[in-house]
């Protein structure tokens, strides 16, 4: 059922979201999508303020850190002052930073579900997959650690599992089924013994049978979907946007990889694959070496804890060394901003996508952003946040929100599950959706 | 109202109230100072409303018996005997009421009486590992393959070992790779073309012509449906995938497919894939069934399936008689699948599972680092771990070893001679700083940063994962290293490190952690032997507060086996415990560990006693329904990290 056939891969429904160079245009807006790309470590202090606002809050200049974002500053939301209030830390930070809760470790808890989940809970029933949940492979310590691998959470005890493999990431969303050994009969009959074994087990154990069995009728679904979608047209996709099959494995260089994850949650986007996705830019603590970088040496984390040069920090390796705290704090905004020139390809991509009415990237709601303030202090106030995308014609984009007092993330979150139609009034701690979104704060 | 009604019910219930009600009236006059005394000084900042730091005291204090949060309580006990708490700008309590305070919390906390309680806790239904499927499938389907290589890894929380259920999730992205893998696995097993091969522990029986082939289909399926459930099948199940084998062919395919069909089904049943047990409904604690039992035994010792012997006792109903347990366990220990206690339950116990995915090198600068020598560095540990048990060695042996398990790459690593070949062997060491576990390169890489050796956090290792005894975590105020001691570069790191333990809030922590860890400083960040760090010679001297002074690894393994030998012998006897039921262990396991440690003792701590005591311990072979499944909320300590 879930094996691949054929090398030569199409992505068959696609004729539907042609751009609209190709295809008639549609006369209703695409729907809204949401997207949540997650980096650790947070930033170092004044590297997330622009040099020049106008005084209703217009971006003007960026700064030399973010230069790579000004082609995109007209679509794009600089935070200042947004926090996390229940959530701190390279571990419970990561882990609640989509949930707005508090973490506990000991009952592996996130505090609630997460908003790109219950996003995905509202619109997912209508798309080949509920929603995206990918990661790029960890490195180094803390590789495994369930909270600073887990931003999205089912429910407050269920994290999501995500996916590292741009293939099978690639084949979930546009390969075909094809009949392995276990057929609908089969799904029919384990359906039939979870149902059985649920009588058989107690009742703290009825959860665990239904994350089987909503584990399982999700495969059905996604077969289902990539049934009716076979014998489709395969239609000219290939002017639309160029993306094969990806290899076999996990690229090698880094940035290949990361745009590559880009482009899959882009192409996810684009087709109509899945409305809403996420994905985790490194884990929570990442002591990934950026040496590839020039100018730069030690890892990510020792970097972030840019006002100690005693080449002491935890994940200091001993070897490097630097002079002065502005050498270090330089070598760690060199690591922001080589994320934010990812970023900003991924905007470029989906500003380069016509759906008839605007971009891809004006009908997204995008968040991209850390769970740490200053990385050195290890705060959870002033995250460094960048609300990118048109919402549907619901933002207003290109400003700097310059909140004066601590802003909690949550009514961002809020104001996205209203937007994507999700009928809530309350999330987290809060009952009411960022208004800065559309006004001048 | 409550209480009446309970009265009546049963006559355990009113044995166990009068039992409380002597043990309030005992501790009575010291439960009203206590608690008072927690409201006036505690209760401000740390009651439900406020949580500052996210410690809720009001809570922690109405979970009775409060051994329940027995680390918050630890760290409180800790903080007001060394004046931490309450913070010097608030409200101090006299030095008699602090006092009181403490002797209330020795009284409720350290001295608790564990014999009023019997709780055998309940084993929650999981999937299996990874490990454990990949195990199940070898040992089921008689095939050696690698399917778990693209599965999404298995993530760890609290409980430091991945068999425990509140890690163990089953999200559409695995249950896809299950079911490929799967496929992969019944195409192995039953092949198309050919008859499968003689020794398959599946195809007990082949039709030679197409008249036999209801009746070997029925044997087949039955078998192993039985072998994949763990536990005989229902007429129902049975019926269910003979359907799926007789639909198979009514269509038209081969005997083969259709076994393969019937197969597949079994596999993707939750009755295999998850590892459940059937509840009871009762308020009691009941004993679990024989094929549990079994399953039980063999995840724990093999992480994996039970096999026929076991299957033959329970269906015998003999496998709980405790003599019978008792040479089962034996007889597993001798066979080799019992190498995941080393490659497994002690890679995750002493952290040496993470080599390789925390080190990972450039190849350019460090040619000599290659994946083969850090997979040569865990086996070694694993294997030491797991010929401990199977050759019924005393404890102390993890510690003082003169022998160890090495390839060539490996022994060139220790300079070790006479090495030929990738196989891995038993050797005998030459240099005695090498013996036991504070030689093997595999921990003192895990506890190292890369480049650099972290006393402190080798210290800590061995206080916190391997003695069971972590130093309380760091008083809210303190800082990492001064900067003005930083700023003085003349001082050794040592030295540095001196200055900030002298900071008295500090030094009761640190004048534990750093000799331990100092002492093995002669060994680098990956553990190689060195006499200077940065060209200065190494100070392995170190001294702990009972007084003991002692020096490098020879003196550390001393110390070990002299003073911290119980320590020891309860923490393995823990993480043991925590391991074969797979979950954290609670304050109602504390008798159970007990009465292992005592037999464990007695027999001068001999490795396969410990296991037969887990074995026939009381939690191994009972549980009890858990008053609702969020009965923990009263844990209160939050993990910021």
């Amino acid at each position: 059922m879930l094996r691949a056939v054929g090398a030569a891969v199409t992505l068959p429904w696609l004729e539907a979201m042609q751009p609209l160079s190709v295809l008639a245009v549609t006369p209703k807006r695409p729907k809204l999508r949401a997207g949540y790309l997650y980096f650790p470590n947070g930033v170092a202090k004044g590297s997330w303020e622009p040099d020049k606002v106008e005084r209703d809050g217009r971006l003007r200049r960026l700064n030399k850190w973010m230069k790579e974002l000004e082609p995109y500053k007209k679509d794009i939301l600089i935070g200042h002052n947004i926090w996390t209030p229940r959530g701190n830390g390279h571990g419970a930070g990561t882990a609640t930073w989509l949930t707005g809760g508090s973490y506990s470790g000991s009952r592996v808890s996130a505090g609630g579900a997460s908003v790109d989940q219950i996003i995905a809970r509202h619109v997912g029933r209508d798309t080949m997959l509920p929603s995206l949940e990918m990661s790029m492979r960890g490195e180094g310590y803390f590789s495994n650690s369930l909270p600073r691998n887990s931003i999205s959470w089912v429910n407050s005890k269920l994290p999501s599992t995500r996916d590292i493999n741009p293939r099978t990431i690639y084949d979930r969303m546009f390969r075909k089924a094809s009949e392995g050994v276990t057929d609908k009969g089969v799904i029919d009959l384990v359906n039939d013994q979870a149902k059985s074994l649920k009588r058989r087990v107690g009742q703290a154990d009825q959860r665990k049978i239904d994350e089987y069995l909503e584990a399982l009728r999700a495969v059905e679904k996604r077969m289902e979907f990539a049934e009716k979608q076979t014998g489709k047209s395969e239609l000219g996709q290939a002017e639309a946007i160029e993306f094969k099959r990806p290899p076999v494995g996990i690229p090698e260089d880094h940035e290949t990889y990361m745009r590559t994850m880009m482009d899959l949650m882009v192409l996810g986007f684009w087709s109509g694959a899945t409305r809403v996705g996420s994905l985790m830019l490194d884990h929570g603590q990442s002591n990934r070496y950026f040496d590839f970088i020039d100018g730069v040496r030690g890892t990510w984390h020792a970097l972030s804890h840019y006002r100690d040069i005693s080449g002491k920090t935890e994940d200091d390796d001993g070897i490097n060394s630097w002079k002065t705290v502005s050498q270090k704090r330089d070598m760690y905004n060199a690591v922001t901003a080589w994320h934010h020139r990812q970023f900003a390809y991924m905007l470029g991509k989906m500003k380069s996508i016509d759906e008839g009415n605007g971009s891809l990237l004006d009908n997204t709601m995008l968040l991209y952003g850390s769970s740490l303030g200053d990385g050195h202090a290890h705060g959870e106030e002033n995250l460094p946040v960048i609300f990118a995308g048109g919402g549907g014609g619901t933002v207003r984009s290109g400003r700097y929100l310059k909140y004066r007092r601590n802003y909690s993330l949550s009514k961002y979150h809020l104001a996205t599950m209203q937007r994507m139609g999700v009928p809530v009034e309350e999330f987290a701690e809060v009952d009411s959706p960022m208004s800065g979104l559309t006004k001048h704060v | 109202m409550g209480l009446i009604r309970g009265i009546n019910r049963s006559r355990g219930t009113w044995l166990a109230l009068c039992l409380i009600f002597v043990g309030l009236a005992k501790g009575l006059a010291a439960e009203v100072d206590g608690v008072a005394l927690m409201e006036s000084y505690c209760l401000d900042c740390h009651d439900g409303e406020t949580q500052k730091g996210e410690v809720n005291l009001e809570a922690a204090l109405e979970a009775k018996p409060l051994v329940k949060n027995l680390d918050l309580w630890k760290t409180v006990i800790s903080r007001v005997e060394n004046g931490d708490m309450p913070p010097k700008k608030k409200d101090q309590p006299s030095s008699r009421e602090k006092k009181a305070l403490l002797e209330w919390l020795d009284h409720e906390v350290v001295q608790f009486d564990y014999s009023t309680v019997e709780d055998p806790g309940y084993e929650p239904v999981r999937r299996l590992t990874h490990i454990e499927f990949s195990n199940t499938i070898r040992d089921l389907l008689g095939l050696d393959m690698n399917l778990v290589a693209d599965f999404p890894i298995d993530l760890s929380g609290k409980s430091g070992f991945d068999n425990s259920a509140n890690t163990l999730f089953l999200q559409p992205i695995l249950m896809e790779r299950y079911l490929g893998a799967i496929d992969k696995a019944v195409e192995a097993a039953a092949p198309l073309k050919v008859a499968p091969n003689k020794k398959s522990p599946v195809f007990v029986a082949w039709p030679s012509d197409e008249g036999e082939e209801p009746e070997a289909a029925r044997k087949i399926i039955n078998r192993f449906l039985l072998r994949a459930f763990r536990r005989p099948p229902t007429k129902h199940e049975e019926g269910e995938v003979r359907t799926i084998y007789d639909r198979s062919r009514e269509k038209g395919e081969s005997f083969a497919m259709g076994m393969r069909r019937a197969l597949g089904a079994a596999l993707v049943s939750p009755a295999f894939l998850l590892k459940s047990e059937q509840a009871k409904d009762t308020d009691e604690s009941y004993r679990v069934d024989e094929y549990e039992l079994a399953s039980r035994l063999s995840y724990f010792l093999w992480a994996s399936m039970p096999d026929d012997e076991l299957f033959r006792l329970a269906a015998e109903k003999r496998l709980a008689k405790p003599d019978v347990l008792a040479r089962q366990v034996t007889r597993m220990l001798a066979d080799p699948k019992s190498d995941t206690l080393g490659s497994v339950f002690a890679a995750q116990w002493l952290g040496f599972d993470a080599l390789g995915v925390r080190v990972r090198l450039d190849p350019i600068d460090n040619p000599w680092c290659t994946d083969t020598l850090m997979a040569a560095m865990k086996k070694e540990s694993a294997m030491g771990f797991a010929s401990l048990i199977r050759d019924n060695k005393p404890l102390t042996e993890l510690i003082q070893s003169k022998t160890t398990y090495v390839n060539e790459e490996l022994a060139k690593f220790y300079k070790l001679k006479g090495v030929k070949g990738d196989e891995m062997r038993l050797v005998a060491h030459t240099d005695k700083r090498r013996y036991g576990l504070f030689g093997q390169a595999s921990v003192l890489a895990v506890t190292s940063s890369p480049y650099r050796t972290s006393p402190i956090r080798r210290g800590e290792w061995i206080l916190d994962s391997l003695l069971g005894t972590p130093p309380p975590p760091p008083p809210p105020d303190a800082g990492e290293l001064d900067e003005d001691i930083e700023d003085n570069r003349k001082l050794t790191f040592r030295q540095k490190l001196e200055m900030h333990s002298k900071d008295p809030r500090c030094y009761s922590c640190h004048r534990e952690m750093d000799p331990l860890g100092f002492s093995l400083e002669n060994y680098d960040w990956f553990g190689r032997w060195r006499t200077k760090s940065r060209g200065r010679s190494i100070d392995s001297k170190g001294r702990l507060p009972s007084g003991t002074e002692f020096e490098g690894p020879i003196g550390l393994r001393e110390v070990i086996v002299d003073e911290k030998l119980d320590d020891l012998a309860r923490q393995v006897t823990r993480k043991m415990l925590s391991y074969a039921l797979g979950r954290q262990l609670e304050y109602y396991d504390e008798p159970a560990v007990r009465k292992i440690l005592s037999a464990f003792k007695k027999d001068g701590h001999r490795m396969q006693t410990l296991l037969r005591e887990v074995c026939a311990s009381y939690p191994f072979h009972f549980r009890k329904n858990p008053v609702n499944a969020d009965s923990e909320k009263n844990k209160t300590v939050a993990d910021n990290g």
